[in-house]
């Protein structure tokens, strides 16, 4: 299959300089590079794709050099820390980024697969409505959140972050799945509607403040809110199905020790609906 | 004509399309799996009297199953759609929720599917959660016994009911042991039940009877005990005949069945082996005996 393959020049309008030396970088909104728009247009049309910079506005080509043939598989390589809204409303095809990869990624993303070999930045999948996010690195703070002001965060879809995540994870999280290999930030999915997110590192104070309903899976201890409230301690049968789902349809390993054992059950945010769970893995 | 001198009567079984349907139960352990099965599958032989017909279709190991519990796939069979909802929202809610360890799950994979967790749901009385993993969803319902879980919705796909063969055998030990070798035989086909207690129908029927306050009464001309006193279908020496009846989620699937049935119950004591019809205008397939076993048979 055809691929389009994009990778950063060493000298870009981006960068920030003094004296010869890149002290900066200016952020760039690159929204337009995506499956369904690129797959229809020639390499010559897609280097005049419009970038924007600043506040000025520049082309594809003055960022990237182009390879490949017009795909709706991408892959770009380069230092993308300071590139935004990469993959944003994406719903179909997949986006590859060797390197690391700005703020905004795949947020309302519709369909599709990004998979960053590298960091993120905040709002990683922000309001997302469908397909499936791989972070091989760590992600920034309001992963699959609501934007301020919106009610519903990430409403379907799966991010999977193999490294570890921020603050804020979840906020408003309606619909979907969020698998954090490594260890997140504090007030982990706080104001939670609803969805599943899965911790197998630590997680830091008052997750799931807030929240309405929705599960939270950890596989080490959590300082528990006041306002939550211990039920049992058994293997919940679903989670067999849900593991197994994981690794079926995304690849993705869970821990052996996650499976067929007990975990704490504790409901809350009491402040809230009440109706949120949060399920910790004893290690007995 | 004959197999392996056994005569095969040139006739036809005559069969009915159903809507069916295939649930995976699991358990913690393979007993309650198959307690759950029988339960949700008992008392469901006949249409007319049960509501709706079903049997267990094979036992499931727990690599088999989607929550990794030894389980069974069981097959469901009505007339009707919504008929098919309504029976297997109350044999789930009764006799696979109330099972120890219980779950179920859809197991056939078709674009028309029925609602039954979604309405079972209802019974966790605000406290039922719901988990939506690959397009499909489950609900989690609270119990006494810890939780329930349960798919919302089934597949189903239009299938046949009906599908029968009939041992004719010498006397009734003989007969028995043609009919349990045949449900053996036809058990290893995948995508049929036979609903009847052991698979086999020990008093098969026939439409009307002197009563007119019933439809259906025993199948006289192949009652060996009143040879004498009716218009019998039996020869002379016939002194037992069991029937097989097949439901299947296709029709090639009841005509293998019926095959491998016919010709495992070919044994010593076995007189002739025929299908029971109602003349070919009622039923939506007739499933004929010498076309289902063409290649085997001799004059």
């Amino acid at each position: 299959m055809s691929k389009l393959e994009l990778t950063l020049k060493r000298e870009n309008p981006a960068l920030i300089k003094k004296a010869n030396k890149i002290i900066g970088k200016v952020p760039v909104e690159a929204q337009n590079i995506k499956p369904s728009l690129l797959k229809d247009l020639n390499i010559s049309e897609i280097g005049e794709i419009e970038l924007l910079s600043g506040k000025e506005s520049y082309l594809l080509k003055d960022f990237f050099e182009i390879e490949g043939s017009p795909s709706e598989e991408i892959i770009i390589n380069g230092d993308l820390s300071n590139f935004k809204y990469l993959g944003a409303a994406m719903e179909t095809g997949s986006i590859t980024v060797n390197g690391n990869l700005g703020m905004h990624a795949a947020s309302e993303m519709k369909a599709g697969y990004l998979e960053v070999n590298g960091n993120v930045g905040d709002w990683l999948g922000a309001e997302m409505t469908g397909g499936f996010i791989k972070i091989n690195g760590h992600a920034g703070n309001y992963v699959g959140a609501a934007f301020r002001g919106d009610t519903l965060g990430m409403n379907r879809g799966v991010i999977y972050i193999k490294g570890n995540a921020g603050n804020f994870v979840a906020n408003k999280m309606r619909r979907g799945e969020i698998i954090i290999e490594g260890d997140c930030g504090e007030l982990l999915a706080a104001q939670m509607i609803a969805g599943s997110v899965y911790v197998f590192g630590s997680c830091k104070n008052r997750v799931g403040a807030g929240m309405k309903r929705g599960t939270i899976i950890t596989l080490n201890e959590v300082e528990m809110l006041p306002t939550f409230n211990y039920n049992i301690s058994y293997f919940p049968d679903f989670l067999n199905i849900a593991y197994n789902h994981l690794k079926k349809d995304y690849g993705i390993e869970v821990p052996p020790q996650a499976y067929k054992r007990r975990y704490k059950r504790y409901t809350g945010d009491n402040t809230e609906l009440g109706k949120g769970e949060i399920l910790i893995w004893e290690n007995v | 004509m004959q197999f392996q001198g056994i005569e095969i009567e040139n006739t036809f079984a005559e069969a009915f399309n159903m809507y069916g349907t295939r649930i995976i139960v699991t358990a913690d352990n393979k007993r309650w799996a198959e307690i759950a099965a029988r339960e949700s599958t008992g008392f469901a032989t006949s249409i007319i009297e049960c509501g709706i017909e079903a049997g267990i279709e094979k036992e499931l190991s727990s690599a088999e199953t989607l929550d990794g519990r030894p389980g069974y796939s069981l097959l469901f069979f009505t007339m009707k759609k919504d008929s098919l909802q309504k029976e297997l929202r109350k044999r789930v809610g009764q006799t696979i929720m109330t099972a120890a360890t219980a779950a179920c799950y859809n197991g056939l994979n078709s674009e028309e599917k029925i609602n039954v967790g979604s309405n079972i749901r209802y019974f966790g009385d605000g406290y039922q959660i719901s988990k939506l993993y690959a397009q499909r969803r489950f609900w989690r319902i609270p119990i006494m016994g810890g939780e329930f879980l349960i798919e919302e919705s089934f597949g189903i796909q239009k299938g046949l009911g009906g599908g029968n063969i009939i041992i004719v055998a010498k006397d009734r030990e003989k007969a028995l042991k043609a009919a349990e070798k045949a449900v053996k035989a036809m058990k290893k086909v995948e995508g049929i039940v036979m609903p009847f207690p052991g698979g086999i129908v020990s008093s098969g029927s026939k439409v009307k009877s002197k009563y007119s306050f019933l439809n259906a009464s025993t199948n006289t001309p192949y009652c060996p005990t009143i040879k004498a006193q009716v218009e019998t279908e039996l020869p002379p020496e016939a002194g037992s005949v069991l029937e097989i009846v097949i439901d299947g989620l296709s029709v090639k699937a009841v005509e293998e069945a019926m095959k491998l049935g016919i010709k495992a119950a070919a044994l010593e004591g076995v007189i002739k082996i025929t299908a029971g019809n109602y003349g070919g205008d009622l039923g939506s397939e007739n499933i004929y005996l010498h076309e289902i076993l063409r290649g085997d048979l001799s004059e």
